[in-house]
Order: C-alpha cells, then sequence, then structure tokens
C-alpha cells in the first residue's frame, strides 16, 4: 500500500493527460490548437534522444538554482543580520519593504543592458526576484525566536555572534525553508521568462524558438517539459526540508 | 570574601516598555540579600514579577533603577557563574540532549574528551543514560526538565536560577526531582533562587520564602524555614505552620483593595 501511494497520487495527471487526449481527438480543435498528448510526447522523445532536451534543462536548472542560490546566500545573511543589529535593520527594512512589492521582472531591460543576454542577466533577475522573499522569512523566523533560547545560551557561554550562528539559524530554519521553497519556483518561473525575452537557450528558448517557427506541438512540449522541471525542483527542496529539519517535530511521525 | 552576599539586590524598580504608554511598573523598591550557599524561593500572585527579578538578576534584562550586585560584581549581563533553569526549559530542539549539555561545554572550551565524560555523568545522574541521542521533542516533561537541569550544571555555576522548574511535572516526578535537587544543593553548596507558585515546595526546600506583593511587585515578608525537613508530608509543625502563614499571606494578595 505505501509503496503504492505515489503511483496514486499520479493518477490524476495522468487523468488530465488522458483528457487532453481524448479531447485532442475529438476534432473540435484543429491539430494546430491543441496537438495530441501523445504527438507532444513523441516530440519530447526526440528531443530528448537528440540531446537537445537535456541541454535545455540544464541551462535552465543552471540559471534558475544559480540565482536562488545567490539569492539564498545573501538573504539568510542579511536576514540574520537584521535580526541581530540595529544598524542592519535600520538599512534593510526600508530597502526591503520597497523591494519586496515591486516586480523584478521590470529590472529585466536593465540587467541585459548591464550583464549582456548571456547567463549572467538571467542569474541576476533570478537572483533578485528571490532575494527579497527570503529576506523577510529569515528575518522573521529570527526575531520570532523564543528569546529563553538566547539567553539558555548566552547563560552557557556563548557570544552575540555564536548565538547569531547557533542558536538564532537553526530556531529559524524552519522558516528559512519556507522561504526557500517560495522562492524556488519564483527563481524558475523569472529564469523562463527571461528566456523568453531574451533568448539564449534554454527551455525558454525552445519555446521561444517554437513560437517564431509556429511549432505548436513544440510549445506544448516546452510546457510539459518545464512542469516537469519545476516539479522535480520543488520536490527535491521538500526532500531537503524533511532531511534538514529531522529534529523538528514536523519531520517525525509519533515515536515511542 | 565569604562574609559577601552570593546575591544583594538594593532598590530595584523596573519597568517594561520604559518611556512608552505601554510601560508596566513590575518590580519596585526590591531589596534582598542572598547568602552564599543559601536556598530561598520567591513566591506570589501570578504577574507579580517573579520571572522578571529572576531574569534581571540572570543578567538578561536590562535595569536602570537600583543595584543588583553578584559576587560583588554589578550585573551587567548573562554569565556562567549564574546558571539557569527556564520554566519552559528553553532546549535547542535541533541538538540532541547529549548535544544540549555539550554545549556549554563546548563555549567553555573543555576539552573534548572530558566534556563528553562530564555530559555523560550528568545524563547518567539525570537517569537520561539512553536517550543522549533523542531529540527534545521525544522527550516527556520529567525527561526533558531532568536534561535542562543537566544542561546547566554541566558548566559549573555557583548560582542557579530555577524559575518554576517543576510546574509542569506530575506529583510523583515532581517529588523525585525535589529531592534531587536537595541533593544537589546540599552537596554542592551552591545559592539558589527557586521561583514557585507551590507553597508546600517552597517551604520543604528552602531556608528562606520571599513573599513577594500582586504587581508591582515589592517584598512583603521574609519567612524563615531553615528547620530540619523530613518531606512535603512531614507532620513536623514547624512546617505546617510556615505553610499556613505563608497561604495566608499570599491569598491576602488577591483580596480587593488590598496593597
Ligand atoms: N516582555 C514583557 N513586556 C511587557 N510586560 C511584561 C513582559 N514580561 C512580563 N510582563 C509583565 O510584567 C509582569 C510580571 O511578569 P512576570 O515577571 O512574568 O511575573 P511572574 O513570573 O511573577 O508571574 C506581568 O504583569 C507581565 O504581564
Ligand atoms: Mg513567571
Amino acid at each position: 500500500m505505501s509503496r503504492l501511494r505515489p503511483l496514486l497520487s499520479l493518477l490524476p495527471v495522468l487523468a488530465v493527460f488522458a483528457f487532453w487526449e481524448g479531447f485532442a481527438r475529438a476534432g473540435i480543435l484543429s491539430d494546430f490548437l491543441l496537438p495530441r498528448f501523445s504527438v507532444v510526447l513523441q516530440r519530447i522523445w526526440e528531443d530528448f534522444r537528440d540531446g537537445l532536451l537535456l541541454e535545455a534543462i540544464g541551462q535552465t536548472f543552471y540559471r534558475a538554482v544559480a540565482g536562488f542560490g545567490l539569492a539564498a546566500l545573501l538573504g539568510v545573511s542579511v536576514g540574520v543580520a537584521m535580526a541581530g543589529s540595529r544598524a542592519a535593520r535600520w538599512f534593510f527594512e526600508p530597502v526591503v519593504s520597497v523591494g519586496f512589492p515591486t516586480p523584478k521582472i521590470a529590472f529585466l531591460p536593465i540587467f541585459m543592458l548591464w550583464l549582456g543576454l548571456g547567463d549572467a542577466s538571467k542569474v541576476a533577475i533570478a537572483a533578485l526576484a528571490c532575494f527579497f522573499i527570503i529576506t523577510t522569512n529569515t528575518y522573521l523566523g529570527a526575531v520570532g525566536v523564543d528569546r529563553h533560547f538566547l539567553w539558555a545560551a548566552r547563560s552557557l557561554g556563548a557570544s552575540r555572534t555564536a548565538v547569531l550562528r547557533e542558536v538564532i539559524l537553526p530556531a529559524a530554519t524552519p522558516q528559512v525553508l519556507t522561504g526557500f521553497q517560495i522562492a524556488l519556483p519564483i527563481a524558475l518561473i523569472t529564469t523562463l521568462v527571461g528566456e523568453m525575452i531574451m533568448g539564449g537557450g534554454g527551455l525558454g528558448g525552445l519555446l521561444l524558438d517554437s513560437q517564431r517557427f509556429a511549432d505548436s506541438v513544440g510549445l506544448f512540449a516546452g510546457i510539459v517539459e518545464i512542469a516537469v522541471l519545476g516539479t522535480v525542483l520543488i520536490r527535491g527542496l521538500a526532500l531537503l526540508r524533511r532531511l534538514l529539519l529531522h529534529w523538528h517535530a514536523e519531520a517525525r511521525p509519533v515515536t515511542s | 570574601m565569604s562574609g559577601t552576599p552570593a546575591i544583594r539586590v538594593a532598590g530595584l524598580r523596573f519597568e517594561y516598555g520604559e518611556g512608552t504608554r505601554q510601560r508596566v511598573l513590575t518590580l519596585d523598591g526590591i531589596e534582598l540579600s542572598v547568602r552564599r550557599g543559601e536556598f530561598i524561593s520567591l513566591v506570589g500572585p501570578s504577574g507579580c514579577g517573579k520571572s522578571t527579578l529572576l531574569y534581571i538578576i540572570g543578567g538578561f534584562v536590562p535595569y536602570r533603577v537600583g543595584e543588583v550586585v553578584v559576587n560583588g560584581a554589578r550585573v551587567t549581563g548573562p554569565g556562567k557563574d549564574r546558571g539557569v533553569v527556564f520554566q519552559q526549559f528553553a532546549l535547542f530542539p535541533w541538538k540532541t540532549v547529549l548535544q544540549n549539555v555539550l554545549y556549554g561545554l563546548e563555549k567553555q572550551r573543555v576539552p573534548r574528551a572530558e566534556a563528553l565524560d562530564r555530559a555523560r555523568g550528568l545524563l547518567r545522574t539525570a537517569r537520561l543514560d539512553g536517550f543522549e541521542n533523542h531529540y527534545p521533542s521525544q522527550l516527556s516533561g520529567g525527561m526533558r526538565q531532568r536534561a535542562a537541569i543537566a544542561r546547566t550544571l554541566a558548566v559549573e555555576p555557583d548560582i542557579l536560577l530555577m524559575d518554576e522548574p517543576f510546574g509542569a511535572l506530575d506529583a510523583q516526578t515532581r517529588s523525585v526531582m525535589q529531592e534531587q535537587l536537595r541533593e544537589i544543593w546540599r552537596s554542592t553548596g551552591k545559592t539558589v533562587v527557586f521561583v514557585t507558585h507551590d507553597v508546600r515546595e517552597a517551604v520543604y526546600l528552602s531556608e528562606r520564602v520571599v513573599l513577594m506583593t500582586k504587581r508591582p511587585g515589592r517584598i512583603k515578608e521574609v519567612v524563615d524555614t531553615a528547620f530540619p525537613k523530613t518531606g512535603e508530608m512531614t507532620a513536623d509543625p514547624r512546617f505546617h505552620e510556615a505553610v499556613a502563614h505563608i497561604w495566608k499571606s499570599v491569598r491576602a494578595e488577591f483580596e480587593p483593595g488590598h496593597g
């Protein structure tokens, strides 16, 4: 039963694909407007065989994860610093409150100008899109830490900086990871939009090419590929959360 | 040096949210002196400032008016001379029991082998051997309590500040813990400041019971309870007299228009 459960949760997805196939075969829409799922699947297989698909996935994955990683590094540092230092809070609080609601994609033309049309501008836009989410979540997690933990550590001889690293950071980890989980799909979306606007390969670049050549099968194939990549990334992060929070009650079924 | 009190509090006045509209006068004119090796309890109505007083002595909450002196030095922050056991235990949930106990030893740069020895010894005394690699969330309330005390004792503070440490325990575990605490106190000669709302517990454990008024907390009365004790269930008339007296005095704080 427990082995079957992952397969069981796949059932609704398969149902959607089956419906797609059936609806397309019914011929209400032309094959151009809605190609059959089986045809799309065949295209994905061909792209995979040619190595085209893996190359594109690799590019998009690298850009999204590099941008996300950069934002994670900076966002966690800034968030923890804001919680621990009045000066950092004074500086970053207004910056974050302006930056958080600003649509980051608006910076894309500027980044293209500064960093060119290659990887750098795409990584940068993904990083910017993630930074405020991660910073805010880290900060909220860090200021919400029970003060008795801080006091216990201080009275056991921990310095202020040790408290930051050894108490505030681990105590804030659940919320930091929540920030990561919100930010990662945004990194992926932003990277794809960047690729679709400026080209330069990746899954977004493939979509752009398909659009240019009026290749509707290619467009649908791209969507399925993106969905799969997104799902894999999100599942991977959820797994990481379970590993990192093995100490946390949420990660553990009731034990004896 | 033995003449210097372990803790001396003089003219302490404390407000939360000082200078704001929501300021709460919590402690007013606190005078208290605790001898080296003495065991005192603080009792008083809920919200009268017992925890706050303990936090100030611990150096966690800064004060402006009055003086708090520990071992001859004015308190300006936390220090390892004062070990604290919090009401909520405050064990680090991301560390195992053993890692929790080791934390203070690591901060004191005790060599690894010695630290492990000491931590394991303390856990044995706390009857937690076999649970070294459990996380706090996997322990019962009594076990968490013992782990928290072991963590505090590991760095060998000469003053123990304990905030209702047995409040969450069932009666049986509680009396076992009381025995252990008395034993630790007797064998190590530590100074103990113990906050409780349980009057029998206060009389049984301590040499003096300090009664506080309702907020703003002042010291209402100090009752000498240093007679020999055999247990909380003793028939000793002095025990019952002290309990009855303190009860009456604490209850009076709840009556309207009083204090
Ligand atoms: N961080 C805080 N900010 C503002 N008021 C507080 C804070 N902590 C406690 N108080 C108030 O101070 C008073 C004393 O609290 P406390 O020391 O916890 O009392 P006790 O431990 O005797 O129950 C209470 O009225 C409480 O509401
Ligand atoms: Mg209290």
